[in-house]
């Protein structure tokens, strides 16, 4: 299967199914190389290469990339590599200059999540749990998967969009008053 | 509520970030320009930022379950894997014992009665080496090591042996070693025909031949003979006729 048709896969509701395919695919093969080249252990490399998959998810689904000219392998390998290098410099507390790769390598969330703005987030995260189900699946398909009303409408077997669209209303302001209730404070900054 | 759900939407679309540039810009300068809708999309943004840091973690998740599946081996096949070389030769040893079993078992009859009453000719032990005058013959010497093929091959060399009989003998008994049974039965039969204290342990030797030959009934006879003579083997040519006959 082509690069264009795994994308194609990824935007259409098979998106897991295909990750799971890439992963299994080059994690071995990943490891070993990350373990011999950048001075990393089997378990960084593991985490490294996870997290690479989700950027490329991620840069999929918010149409960063919509075509990759190389191979699949290439690319993954290439965020990775990326990833290993801000490990690295992360570990060595170095401030060395990474060169990235000519092909865009972006992970959409760098540096966004600083510690006291993490707990914060870990606390959505818990008032997500609490609000439940349909609420949590149609919040998560919305700002996360990037799935349109219509798409979470014949996922969820929910009428038309506009049902959707009231149901996603109604479960984020019931995510708010969770979250600004269980006595979160707000500091961040509009960027 | 309407205009909430508006303003919702508004916010939306700016974080989105696929609308075109200029529109978002648009949406910004109207969000900046009121204090309240601008804490109110600081507080939607922290929403929105919590719900794919929820979502980008149970995919992590996701990942780190594939992994262990494709890493994991079944409790049962760990144990298997882990005593693999010990069952293997387990499975080896069980495997070759029971062939062996099986051979024995499975095996004619006539084998069975040979390797229960065979072994071969001890010279040195009915006739002591000074009887036969042949010390240092290598003839002999080879017999004595159980070298049969030297032997044999010796036979014709020997000449003038003090003791023709023995030599016979040995080498009949070198050929029934080698399973040479039409070699050894005609100069086993001439012996145990003769008046010489080798007939007895001749006729012995002549009957296992015939035995291995799967001759019966020729093995019984001689057999019959040799448990009227008195020697050392009668008792033996008893026992194995009996077996014989069951």
């Amino acid at each position: 299967m082509n690069n264009h048709s795994l994308i194609e896969r990824i935007k259409k509701n098979d998106g897991e199914q295909v990750l799971r395919e890439i992963y299994q695919q080059h994690r071995n093969e990943f490891l070993h190389w990350a373990v011999r080249n950048h001075a990393c252990s089997t378990e960084e490399a593991k985490e490294v290469f996870q997290q690479s998959i989700v950027v490329f998810y991620e840069n999929v689904i918010h149409g960063k990339v919509t075509t990759i000219d190389v191979q699949m392998k290439t690319y993954i390998f290439g965020i990775g590599k990326y990833k290993l290098m801000e490990l690295i410099r992360r570990r060595d507390s170095m401030r060395e200059h990474i060169d990235e790769e000519s092909m865009e390598i972006t992970d959409i969330y760098h540096g966004m999540f600083d510690d006291q703005y993490e707990s914060k987030l870990s606390q959505i995260e818990v008032c997500l749990r609490q609000i439940g189900e349909p609420c949590n699946t149609i919040l998560q398909h919305y700002y996360y998967h990037k799935k349109s009303m219509q798409e979470i409408a014949d996922l969820m077997n929910y009428k038309n969009r506009e049902t959707v669209k009231n149901l996603k209303y109604k479960c984020l302001m019931r995510l708010k008053k969770n979250f600004f209730t269980s006595g979160a404070t707000l500091t961040t900054e509009l960027s | 509520m309407k205009d909430h759900k508006k303003l919702i939407e508004k916010f939306d679309f700016v974080l989105d970030n696929s609308a075109k540039d200029e529109h978002i810009q648009i949406a910004h300068q109207e969000i900046n320009g009121d204090d309240k809708v601008l804490a109110e999309f600081k507080e939607h943004k922290i929403l929105v930022d919590g719900i794919r840091y929820a979502s980008r973690k149970k995919l992590l998740e996701s990942i780190k379950t594939w992994d262990a599946e494709m890493t994991s081996i079944p409790k049962n096949r760990q144990f298997f894997m882990q005593k693999r070389w010990f069952l293997a030769a387990a499975s080896i040893i069980i495997i070759f014992t029971f062939i062996a079993i099986l051979s024995y078992f499975i095996r004619p009859e006539h084998e069975k009665l040979i390797a229960n009453y065979y072994q071969p000719y001890s010279y040195g032990t009915d006739i002591t080496r000074g009887d036969t005058a042949a010390d240092g013959n290598d003839f002999f010497e080879a017999y004595q090591n159980g070298e049969y093929q030297k032997v044999i091959e010796l036979y014709n060399s020997v000449g003038n042996s003090s003791d023709p009989v023995m030599t016979d003998f040995l080498y009949a008994n070198s050929c029934q070693a080698l399973k040479m049974y039409d070699s050894a039965i005609p100069v086993l039969e001439r012996i145990s025909r003769m008046d010489n204290p080798l007939a007895p342990a001749a006729k012995w030797y002549l009957a296992i031949s015939f035995i291995s030959e799967d001759d019966s009934d020729k093995a019984a006879l001689v057999l019959h003979e040799l448990t009227e003579m008195k020697s050392s083997y009668a008792a033996k040519a008893e026992s194995l006729l009996r077996e014989l006959e069951k």
